[in-house]
């Protein structure tokens, strides 16, 4: 009994002795990431970028994310970073109003804090380093989709998860389009799937059946692509119902390549990473941040936005048959 | 007329599930034309398949006192080798055997903890769903496995004289199991074990080996779900098996297991499959938000067990 309790005493302190000397041996900037999910492609690539970026600047660049989209574990992770005493914590936040409070707090600590990806406007956060705006992206997809449909009739969108504010924008940004633009364009459906390919699937399913004359299913994130294109093959529609969506190159690929998805629409996450731990390094180094400005690393300029505090990246990029073999993430 | 009113009797939860169905499938059907029609409901059926074969392997399990929660994760780890065997191109029937074997693995490792190593079996199963899902994160990394080939799709999207191959499957599967559980002596021992283990313990039934049985069993389900939803949907996700656990459970419950054990049955879980799938389905169609599936799932769970406790509580008398 006494032998065990020397052992766990010995481990927890090895435990709480390790970060202390790990953070006492480093005067290097550290900058953390932290996605909405850990090990999808997308982030997977945004680590790339952002590991480019920390080489040639000479900088620390971690990143880690939860397991599944859960925004408690999303917290805890944010709060072990504030406790390791980070200099620039990143984060695409999956709830604002959990993370509102940690993020004051971090920020009183002294700690930078952005939002990348995804963003919590009604946080202290310092700036949001956006791909694109949700308005362009919300706007692409629908103009995309009018211009191979037609600009009357149905479409359904699929979604994950209606806690994850930067999908709630681009739903509401189609919404806003079809309206605006497309006065015969009607959204028909939105509905919200666990993250898993099998329920997008039923709800795509599920929309054809109940509108026999649908034009577009709209999958809103990565996580729903391969399920509404493999619905539109199974039910024969190619060519019929179009999907379309907000899907990585690769997980795209089978269905541009078959048809049953002609085109995909986001941005370089590599970039995005990329952009990120570049302007965490300026804001440590006293940069400002303004105007229309060139990065070294990048090959578009990117765009200050003042009214929100918004860092741009550039306009989406589209993927088609013809370039979507340009990318692997 | 006696055996009439022992059917009645007997039968009372199935009977109710019939009844619940065709109330549901009488509101959906008048709020939406396309809810009763052929192609509807045979879209139902087949993506039905993976969840209903799963749940009689759950009833076997939980009808010994036990319960299963990382099905899913089995669901998972087996996706992935068969996505891995796909892509080394390896033949269509040696996928299905890695598949199927690598969930019986995993299952009679869960049944091993909580037979030999006395673990209850909600722990020891909710502590290998971590292990899966840490694993499944660790192989695929970065990297969905997709645009597998369709080699295997005609087990979901296949017809046989008309009938959609999942019927074929779903009739073995529970054929199997109910010639298990009513015509072998391996039945009445698993009840026996989740009626008091320790009196089928000193009766000489070997009970670690019925429980370990039972669990391989459901991992074996698994293994083949698994197969079945590659075959569909052709790709591995890091979120694939999310729900699964629950949902087969919940349909479990639903169709007259006791969560305690000793009592089950195969028909009330494939009608509870069929409840739970149709709700799905029907509420999208008349146009209800999906965020209210989970409500009513929920809800008639909770409604379903306090009418079991109230019942037991009024047929032992009032010394409870």
């Amino acid at each position: 009994m006494t032998y065990r309790t020397l052992l766990m005493a010995t481990a927890l302190g090895a435990m709480l002795a390790m970060p202390a000397t790990t953070a006492s041996a480093q005067d290097e900037t550290r900058i953390a990431f932290i996605p909405q999910i850990a090990g999808i492609p997308y982030y997977v690539a945004m680590r790339e970028g952002g590991d480019r970026a920390a080489e040639e600047l000479g900088v620390t660049y971690v990143q880690e994310g939860p397991t599944s989209t859960n925004a408690a574990d999303q917290l805890r992770i944010f709060e072990s970073f504030v406790n390791q005493g980070f200099d620039v914590i990143a984060i695409s936040p999956l709830d604002e109003e959990s993370l509102r409070p940690a993020i004051t707090e971090a920020i009183e600590a002294g700690i930078i804090v952005l939002t990348s990806d995804a963003d919590a406007p009604n946080s202290d956060r310092q700036y949001f380093v956006a791909q694109a705006l949700d308005q362009d992206l919300g706007y692409t997809l629908l103009d995309e989709a009018v211009d191979r449909v037609g600009d009357s009739g149905k479409i359904a969108i699929v979604s994950d998860a209606p806690t994850i504010q930067s999908m709630q924008n681009w739903i509401a940004a189609i919404q806003e389009r079809a309206e605006s633009t497309y006065p015969n364009i009607e959204i028909v459906s939105v509905d919200h799937t666990d993250g898993t390919a099998a329920r997008a699937y039923q709800f795509a399913t599920d929309a054809m059946t109940r509108n026999p004359d649908l034009l577009a299913v709209l999958g809103m994130a990565s996580t729903t692509c391969p399920g509404i294109a493999q619905a539109v093959e199974a039910a024969d529609a190619i060519g019929s119902v179009l999907s379309a969506g907000y899907c990585s190159p690769n997980t795209a690929r089978a269905y541009i390549e078959s048809g049953a998805m002609p085109y995909s629409v986001l941005w370089n996450p590599a970039d995005l990473g990329y952009l990120t731990v570049w302007v965490g390094d300026h804001l440590v180094n006293g940069g400002s941040i303004e105007g229309t400005m060139e990065i070294p690393g990048l090959a578009d300029p990117i765009t200050y936005l003042p009214d929100d505090d918004i860092i741009l990246l550039g306009p989406p990029t589209v993927f088609t048959i013809d370039n979507v073999n340009d990318f692997d993430f | 007329m006696t055996s009439l009113s022992r059917f009645a009797r007997d039968a009372q939860r199935e009977l109710i599930l019939v009844l619940a169905i065709l109330m549901i499938c009488a509101l959906f059907a008048s709020q939406s034309e396309f809810f009763l029609t052929e192609r509807n409901l045979t879209t139902v059926l087949r993506r039905s398949v993976d969840l209903a074969i799963i749940g009689a392997g759950m009833t076997l399990v939980i009808m010994s006192g036990g319960i299963d929660v990382s099905v899913g994760g089995i669901l998972a780890v087996s996706a992935i080798f068969i996505g891995r065997a796909f892509e080394a191109d390896l033949p269509a029937p040696i996928v299905v055997i890695i598949g199927v074997s690598v969930g019986t693995l995993l299952g009679l490792m869960n049944g091993a903890i909580c037979a030999k190593a006395k673990v209850p079996p909600i722990i020891a199963t909710l502590g290998s769903m971590y292990v899966f899902i840490a694993v499944l994160y660790l192989v695929i990394g970065g990297t969905w496995i997709s645009g597998l080939p369709d080699t295997l799709s005609f087990l979901t999207r296949g017809d046989v004289a008309g009938i959609p191959v999942g019927v074929f499957i779903i009739a073995a599967v529970y054929g199997f199991c109910w010639i298990l559980l009513h015509r072998q002596p391996w039945g009445r021992h698993l009840c026996a074990i989740g009626n008091d283990e320790g009196a089928a313990r000193l009766v000489g039934i070997p009970v670690d080996r019925v429980k370990m049985q039972a669990y391989a069993l459901l991992g074996l389900l698994a293994g083949l779900a698994a197969v079945l939803y590659v075959a569909r949907l052709r790709n591995v996700e890091v979120n694939i098996g999310t729900n699964v656990a629950l949902e087969a459970i919940a349909a479990t419950i639903l169709g007259g297991a006791n969560i305690r054990g000793g009592v089950g049955s195969l028909i009330g879980t494939l009608l509870g499959v069929v409840f739970i799938k149709l709700m799905q389905n029907g509420l999208v169609l008349i146009g209800v938000s999906s965020l209210w599936e989970g409500v009513v799932i929920g809800g008639l769970l909770v409604v379903v067990l306090s009418i079991d406790a109230l019942q037991s509580r009024y047929r032992y008398g009032r010394s409870l």
